[in-house]
């Protein structure tokens, strides 16, 4: 049989998230858990040494725990876009065979995460500098409640641009780790892709962030329960518990729903290549012409 | 891909019926957008009511029975309308809009009894009590949502209490083709019936998304599934006639031919 695919609502785009993440639970689980599992040790060691009053050993071991989650998470990520492109055009997916095909991306994907990091950080310093001249200045030409005004004006703006590049760059880790362009190319694809669609990227997004966060922030507290319940009241100890319990909270809900957002952006990805490229009728075609033909049954007429 | 989980019924008048079940992201959707509505709705309670109230104590202050009627308002608009808001809300658009609230009209989906016939008002009273259960804890649905993630129905307690499912719903024009209005031109020729029903598939996916996609891609696409089907086939495009025409002849005449393979 050949692959056939449509165009999706919003609501189906969200269904097939969850559906694909069920479905395949042990295979996303797997993929977010391999690469948090070199970050516990550092984290679970900040906690260690700050029980011993080690506290520049703690202070190091955090920080780098820390660091290398993200690493870990764009790592992750990868795994995760090549697990739902074979799912999406019914091949067949595992841990290895989703890390070894991502392997090649690794590097690229880190490259380009770490220059549209620098941008915003850019970005984020010529814009508040410039609304922090504007406002000093017309605070001293006019009277100060103008310059709250247009400080909130100014802000307002700099924050739709700010979403608007988001949006523009939300389809880079998909683009990148799939066709295999470097920066410019990448973010070119993403914005050409998210072009007319950023408020649904922008629905779909908010939504499976703000479920993933609610139910992590869940995970994460049973986890603080737990220091009430063994009762640790030594000052001393109590926050060095509070780290060690927030890091095991960390990892079990970063692996547990670390993948539904990457599932839900390269599900995007495929649906607006469905909708402006007619990414569904090459499949077809490819599968026609590489000789998947289906038996020859009459249609139903 | 199977895009959707599904439900296969069996009418008494041995009719089958796929239903595609809505999953946990759209219930998600509805019920974000619900909420919201609530919210909005409960804010402009709490306004109106603040105003009465200011201006029930203002007008009756004087009167021994000023301040009664003034915590009465009170209460009936900080307590009870919230309530019944509440708890009615999801309850009372489903029975009036037949297993519809906004946020699943929003979100194309709508409830139905397991069945598959209109859902009762007992059923939806029922389904909608169990939201007590279903929220905790509150407000983020866990008991709900585990007990969707252990179901292939993607059913909540509320949904197996009353023997309820949402589906997504299947607008008309969705179902309806955009091509085929046109009389067939020629005799039927033997040379299609080679074709395969994915090769119909894949001419009736372009002609009824044609109109949806770039003109470029939408040129180059035709054009290459003309000559993947002239060639597949051996019957080519004729003289003067556009991609988008013999692709309609050809999967008219496939359709048409279907009855005599």
């Amino acid at each position: 049989m050949i692959t056939v695919l449509r165009p999706l609502s919003t609501s189906e785009l969200l269904d097939r998230t969850f559906h694909l993440y069920r479905n395949n639970f042990l295979v996303f689980v797997g993929i977010a858990a391999i690469p948090q599992l070199f970050v516990l040790p550092l984290t679970l060691g900040g906690a260690a040494m700050l029980a011993r009053r080690s506290f520049a050993t703690s202070i190091a071991l955090t920080l780098s725990g820390y660091l290398l989650f993200y690493l870990a998470a764009f790592i992750a990520q990868a795994a995760t876009v090549q697990a739902v492109s074979c799912l999406y055009t019914e091949k067949p997916v595992g841990i290895g065979k989703s890390y070894s095909a991502a392997k090649k991306a690794l590097l690229r994907l880190t490259w380009i995460l770490f220059l549209l990091f620098l941008v915003m950080v850019g970005l984020f310093g010529v814009t508040g500098g410039l609304i922090a001249a504007a406002v000093a200045g017309l605070s001293t030409v006019s009277n100060r409640a103008t310059g709250i005004v247009v400080a909130f004006l100014l802000g307002g703006a700099a924050l739709v641009l700010y979403l608007r590049l988001f949006l523009n760059w939300s389809l880079v880790i998909p683009a990148t780790v799939l066709e295999g362009g470097w920066f410019k190319t990448s973010v070119r694809r993403s914005t050409a892709l998210a072009e007319g669609r950023r408020w649904r990227i922008l629905v779909v997004y908010l939504l499976v962030i703000g479920f993933t966060m609610i139910i992590s922030f869940a995970v994460q507290m049973l986890f603080v329960f737990a220091i009430a319940v063994f009762r640790i009241r030594d000052p001393e100890h109590i926050q060095a518990a509070l780290q060690a319990v927030q890091a095991i909270g960390l990892f079990i809900s970063s692996s547990l729903f670390g993948s539904v957002a990457t599932i839900a952006l390269t599900l995007i990805y495929y649906d607006e290549r469905v909708r402006k490229e007619g990414f569904d009728m090459e499949l077809m075609m490819a599968g026609l012409q590489g000789g998947q033909q289906a038996a020859a049954t009459s249609p139903s007429a | 891909m199977q895009s959707l989980d599904r439900l296969d019924i069996d009418t008494p008048e041995q009719i089958a019926l796929e239903l595609p079940l809505a999953g946990i992201g759209s219930r998600f959707l509805a019920l974000t957008v619900d909420s919201l509505l609530q919210l909005v709705a409960i804010i402009v309670i709490f306004l109106v009511g603040a105003l009465l109230t200011i201006g029930s104590s203002a007008s009756l202050g004087w009167l021994a029975l000023g301040r009664f009627v003034s915590q009465t308002v009170e209460a009936v608009i900080f307590i009870l309308v919230p309530f019944c808001l509440y708890w009615g809300y999801f309850a009372f658009f489903e029975i009036i809009w037949q297993g519809r609230t906004p946020g699943k009209r929003v979100a194309g989906i709508r409830v139905i009894h397991q069945t598959g016939r209109p859902m009762t008002a007992i059923e939806c009273i029922g389904r909608n009590l169990m939201r007590a259960v279903d929220i905790l804890p509150p407000p983020i649905y866990g008991v709900g949502l585990v007990c969707m993630m252990c179901n292939a129905q993607n059913r909540r307690l509320g949904d197996f209490i009353a023997g309820t499912i949402v589906v997504h719903d299947k607008a008309l024009d969705s179902v309806s083709p955009t091509w085929g209005d046109k009389p067939l031109a020629g005799p039927l020729q033997p040379e299609l019936r080679k074709l395969s029903a994915d090769d119909l598939v894949l001419i009736e996916t372009y002609l009824n998304r044609r109109y949806e996609i770039d003109n470029f891609v939408r040129a180059s696409t035709a054009q290459r599934i003309v000559a993947m089907i002239a060639e597949r086939s051996g019957v080519p495009k004729a003289a003067g006639q556009t991609d988008d025409d013999f692709l309609e002849t050809v999967a008219r005449q496939i359709r048409d031919g279907a009855n005599f393979r």
